[in-house]
């Protein structure tokens, strides 16, 4: 929506210069919406990397999980071979 | 290898969390959007009832009427896309479903793997004991005065016999 309202103030902006009209006022209403765009942005790109780093930490959690379960697998199998005489 | 199938195993059940999710809001949104276009059709059945029973003149239920079909219209379009969009996320989905099951079976093989040498180490162990005792147990039993004949001193069992030199799998079912 700030994209729509920006391009609009350009636009008038633009038609002010045309029209050899008084530019302040638009040019302030470009400006203020270009630093609401990038502030918005910016919390857009924080959000994301605060997903993508909740994220990480729940697959590496779960992949050390899933692979401590598979090892005690294993090592539970294994047990059953492990008769006192092959100990060294 | 285990850490890294477990590790794809976990991204893909995340994935799979997430594509989940996504199918289901998608499914959410096109039930609310098709609820909407159910009372848009009940809006005008009752415009068109209201005109009949003389309750509307022809000229408010045309209005009326104007503004529920091009409602009715919209929400149809909405549907459209949003069963779409349900579909593809659907068909997402059943896609990370079925990359997270692939993934499963990896991090089983790759267990199985391990295990496997695991064990193979432990077999040849009790090959090397058996061997070794079979040959003090030879030993002794010439001493003993038995026929210096393996066969005087010490057979292997059935199953042994079987496994080594008929290749039948001892005991289980693989």
């Amino acid at each position: 929506m700030t994209t729509d309202r920006l391009s609009a103030a350009r636009e008038r902006l633009r038609a002010a210069l045309v029209a050899g009209q008084a530019t302040d006022d638009h040019r302030e209403a470009v400006e203020r919406l270009e630093r609401d765009l990038a502030a918005a942005d910016a919390r857009s790109a924080n959000a994301n990397a605060a997903a993508d780093l909740e994220r990480a930490g729940i697959v590496r959690t779960r992949s050390e999980q899933l692979a401590a379960d598979a090892r005690e697998r294993i090592a539970r199998s294994l047990s059953r071979f492990d008769v006192e005489f092959l100990k060294p | 290898m285990i850490d890294a199938y477990s590790a794809a195993l976990a991204r893909a059940e995340t994935d799979l969390d997430q594509a989940d999710q996504s199918a289901a809001s998608a499914a959410a949104h096109a039930d609310v959007i098709r609820s909407r276009l159910a009372e848009q059709n009940a809006r005008l059945d009752s415009i068109r009832a209201d005109l009949a029973a003389g309750k509307l003149s022809a000229k408010e239920a045309g209005g009326l009427a104007g503004l529920a079909i091009s409602d009715r219209d919209d929400l149809a379009g909405m549907l459209g896309s949003a069963n779409a969009d349900a579909a593809a996320s659907h068909a997402r989905a059943a896609a990370a479903s079925h990359a997270r099951d692939t993934a499963r079976e990896a991090l089983d093989r790759a267990a199985a793997a391990e295990e496997f040498a695991a064990l193979t180490a432990r077999v040849d162990a009790l090959d090397s004991l058996l061997c070794d005792a079979v040959g003090e147990l030879f030993v002794l039993g010439v001493r003993a005065g038995r026929p210096r004949v393996m066969s005087a001193v010490w057979r292997p069992s059935s199953r042994l016999h079987r496994a080594v030199a008929l290749r039948v799998p001892p005991g289980r079912d693989v």
